[in-house]
């Protein structure tokens, strides 16, 4: 996904160890410690820094920068971040984005880790626990996964509008078994769909759903699809339940008396629904919140950063800047052109200028797929001399091509003089500043850069209206897809039309490979050396992630995933020696 | 004077249908509603993009969404938000009640202290109140609404952390907890929110509108009829207040009227950095989400009342100037 929604909806990627140290890590029963308390270990340790005993009652009031977009989470205009996490604690799901960047397994919901049972056709079975109900004391079974499914395989119910069918347009059926307690998911013949972890992360109640039109048709499918969207859920399958709501002022919920995991702690959590950045740190100080993760800026890091009684921590989120080149461009088709850019222009420089002048961790990446967090992130890019500021190098690079007037006036091998168009996002602060650095750079190249902004990125991008152009994506751990859709020759999000076959070729075995993580994730970076090495799209940085509560509370922590800190709220709690 | 009135309306409605057009046009053309769905990775299905672009009315010319909105608003549909659950119409109407409150507290605030200090200014001309005024006054003009706002906001966290105390609040319109207060408890609460944005909005308009009524009060003292009611022997207290302080409002009721479109300019920013949940809010969200449908409901309802502001301004001249009503 692009920038709009801050990070993207649905997640995770693996790991079994992360659901043994979030089970571990489980909240009141931990010995607290001094080094497990706040968030400076939360690097070393994400999944249990500020770790410690919590004292039943009290409540939180929860900063939240956008307002509730749709009760629908996952309908047509769903896929907002503040949405997922102020509806995280009444949604069940069974992998959740962990603050340690991997899958979540909600050990609350189900027995033990999915299997994939067999390969051809692909089949994962999950086996949900006996006790686990929605908040009416109906059991959640196979039947909410199975309306998951047939609401959003797009063939269902065609006119229910989701925003992603992403794996369930490649399922075959969803049954139950065991009165519904046993799920098998069946893929379709000749379909791997390496991303299965990314399935049934939002699930609804399938028994609340029939009341409103009737599951088994299309017209039935999409009432009740509809309903989700418009109506205040009433239901809740999490630790909590939403009490009331007012639009545009708050969101307050209540612990849901038949949630069957660990007691909630707090009595209420109340999510305040604050637009203006700037009203962050005075309504801190003020009492008037007591935690949040806004997106940060410098005014707002250095303040917050001089308050005591609070525990803030800024880290690498799943956004990450990059600029591409349109190879469909007469100057940019040429291979040494874009090397001579890519190899002058200072990704440090960059960051030094943008996010580095309140995130002091931010650095160069070097990855198209991963981020530095994940166990498969590996610098991909460094070897190419691209970023590095080398400006001689990229001199050189064009002499050879046979450009002449480098460092003056270049023009092409065939005399043309190059001029190039680069476009970034009206009213973006760094992406100007980026902007403006590149045009320096090239300056030196003798290249003429000019500056255009865009206020409808989606179509200058759909257009091709660009030469060079700076953008986010944000990165999934459901990476397989992520890659295919971004890099793959036929993908429509393929804005600048980049075409390796051998790339391409690998890129295809690296998803079919998929089911196998490590050796998937192998072949992807391996298709990403050589993307690297065709200078067509440069990693800048990932921008960062800022998390701040008052140190009264224990076991929130930071969570850079499109789950966002909610995942554990039954958790949180004020510390049991607090006032 | 009602076939005024009246006059005075039908004459605004073709500049209501201009001005929402091209207010309509703008918003459209400037961004496209659907862009973080068709940005998302994965990618949203063709099938759910086709969709909402009908639901917005998209697949039709400018023209042709323009009059289907009209319509529409004729009949009392606003349209539809880019956010399906967004009701125009509704949130049009509680966002208004929002400012409203806000508007209207600030004017008579400022009208108070803008014809007190005016008066007294006037009155000892030269005076050091008279400069002290004259001081505050240019300062208050010369400082950025949200600028005074946030000087405020930090005053009062200042204030409330050295006296222990949460008198003052910087977020909202009321607090978390506010329905299970008692009657007493939520006045102190409603006020204790209203008092800092009141304040941020008050001071602009007061500037310029006590310098407006400082130099209506000077010409109409110094004028021939003033000095021959004194002359007359009429007492000082009746000549200020029968005689000049009525004909020296006259000029303060046009500026009051025509402010009325930077009021609420001012009460967006106000709104804005107070968290309040008004048309300013409102107004931005539209905006950063390229809502033209609501877009196009709030600028319909300022400029209605703008019109309705100029309207009530010619009234009052009517009645504070017998010759326009003999007119």
């Amino acid at each position: 996904m692009i920038t709009s929604p801050r990070r993207a909806l649905g997640l995770v990627a693996i790991a079994t160890a992360s659901m043994l140290a979030i089970t571990a890590c489980s909240g009141g029963d931990a010995t607290p410690t001094e080094e497990l308390l706040g968030f400076d270990s939360c690097a070393k340790t994400p999944l249990t820094c500020n770790t410690g005993e919590t004292k039943a009652g009290g409540s939180i009031v929860y900063y939240e920068e956008q307002d509730i977009a749709t009760w629908n989470t996952v309908g047509a205009d769903g896929g907002h971040y503040a949405t997922s996490v102020m509806m995280g604690g009444l949604i069940p799901n069974v992998y959740y984005g962990a603050p340690d960047y991997k899958a979540g397994l909600n050990s609350d919901l189900v027995v033990e880790e999915p299997k994939v049972t067999s390969t051809s056709p692909q089949t994962v079975v999950y086996k949900i626990k006996p006790e686990a109900v929605w908040s009416d004391g109906t059991p959640i079974t196979a039947d909410d996964f199975n309306y998951a499914f047939r609401a959003r395989n797009t063939k269902d119910c065609p006119d229910c509008g989701t925003s992603s069918s992403s794996g369930y347009d490649v399922l075959q059926s969803v049954t139950g078994s065991d009165n519904g307690k046993t799920v098998t998911a069946t893929f379709q013949a000749g379909k791997t769909y390496p991303d299965w972890k990314s399935l049934f992360g939002e699930l609804y109640p399938a028994h609340i759903a029939k009341a409103a039109g009737d599951n088994s048709t299309p017209a039935g499918l999409l009432k009740s699809w509809d309903a989700f969207g418009k109506t205040q859920p009433t239901w809740s399958g999490g630790p909590y339940m939403i009490e009331s709501y007012q639009e545009g002022q708050q969101l307050v919920e209540v612990p849901n008396p038949k949630w069957w995991g660990k007691k909630q702690s707090l009595d209420k959590i109340i999510f305040k629904i604050v637009t203006d950045q700037s009203s962050f740190v005075p309504a801190l100080q003020n009492g008037e919140i007591n935690a949040g993760d806004p997106q940060p800026n410098i005014d707002m890091v250095t303040q917050v950063q001089n308050l005591q009684g609070f525990n803030q921590k800024l880290s690498g989120g799943l956004s990450w800047e990059h600029i591409d080149a349109n190879l469909q461009n007469k100057f940019l088709k040429d291979k040494a052109l874009r090397e001579a850019i890519f190899k002058a222009i200072d990704v440090q420089g960059i960051i030094n200028r943008t996010v580095g002048t309140f995130w002091k961790d931010a650095k160069p990446l070097g990855n198209h797929n991963f981020i530095p967090q994940s166990p498969y992130y590996k610098d991909v890019v460094s070897e190419t001399g691209a970023g590095k500021a080398d400006l001689e190098g990229a001199k050189k690079a064009l002499t050879d091509a046979g450009y002449t007037g480098v460092g003056t006036a270049l023009k092409t091998p065939g005399g043309e003089p190059v001029t190039l168009r680069f476009r970034h996002t009206e009213g973006n602060v760094n992406r100007a500043a980026t902007a403006e650095l590149v045009q320096a750079t090239l300056k030196q190249l003798g290249i003429n850069m000019t500056i255009q902004t865009t206020n409808t990125l989606g179509k200058t991008l759909d257009s091709g209206d660009f030469d060079l152009i700076v953008y986010a994506w944000v990165n999934t751990p459901f990476f397989f897809q992520g890659a295919q859709q971004l890099w793959g020759k036929a993908s429509d999000s393929n804005y600048g039309h980049w075409v390796n076959e051998q790339a391409d070729t690998i890129l295809n075995q690296g998803v079919q490979a998929g089911l196998d993580e490590a050796k998937g994730a192998d072949l992807l970076n391996q298709a990403d050396a050589l993307m690297a090495k065709d200078y067509y799209v440069l990693p800048l940085f990932q921008r960062p992630n800022f998390m701040v509560s008052k140190a009264d509370y224990l076991n929130i922590r930071p969570n850079s995933t499109s789950t966002g800190p909610t995942f554990n709220t039954e958790e949180w709690g004020l510390k049991a020696t607090a006032n | 004077m009602f076939a005024y009135v009246v006059r005075r309306l039908a004459a605004a409605i073709p500049v209501l249908i201009v001005a929402s057009f091209l207010a309509y046009a703008l918003v459209a053309l400037s961004g496209d509603p659907l862009e973080p769905l068709k940005l998302r990775n994965p990618p949203a299905p063709p099938r759910t993009i086709e969709l909402e672009t009908q639901r917005l009315g998209l697949d039709h010319n400018i023209f042709v969404r323009y009059w289907d909105w009209l319509w529409g608003v004729l009949h009392g549909d606003f349209g539809q938000s880019v956010q399906s659950n967004y009701d125009i119409g509704a949130n049009l109407g509680r966002s208004a009640t929002v400012t409203l409150r806000l508007v209207l507290v600030a004017m008579l605030l400022a009208l108070v202290l803008a014809i007190l200090t005016g008066v007294l200014s006037a009155v000892r001309q030269y005076s050091r109140f008279d400069y002290a005024t004259t001081f505050a006054g240019f300062v208050f003009l010369a400082m950025p609404s949200f600028w005074i706002a946030i000087v405020l906001k930090d005053l009062a966290v200042r204030y409330n952390r050295a006296s222990g105390t949460t008198v003052f609040y910087t977020i909202g319109e009321t607090s978390q907890n506010y329905e299970s207060m008692s009657a007493f408890g939520k006045f102190g609460d409603v006020v204790g929110h209203l008092v800092l944005p009141t304040i941020a909005l008050a001071l602009i308009s007061y500037a310029a509108w006590s310098r407006y009524q400082r130099a209506a009060m000077l010409e109409v003292l110094n004028s021939d009829y003033v000095r021959l009611a004194r002359a007359k022997g009429l007492t000082w207290r009746k000549v200020l207040v029968r005689h000049v302080l009525r004909t020296a409002l006259i000029p303060l009721v046009t500026v009051t009227a025509l402010d009325i479109a930077g009021i609420l300019g001012g009460a967006v920013i106000t709104e804005t950095v107070f968290n309040w949940n008004g048309l300013g809010r409102m107004l931005l969200n539209g905006v950063a989400r390229a809502d033209t449908n609501a877009v196009a409901a709030w600028l319909l309802l300022a400029g209605l009342v703008v019109i309705a502001f100029n309207v009530i301004a010619d009234s009052l001249y009517a009645v504070l100037d017998p010759r326009i009503r003999h007119e």
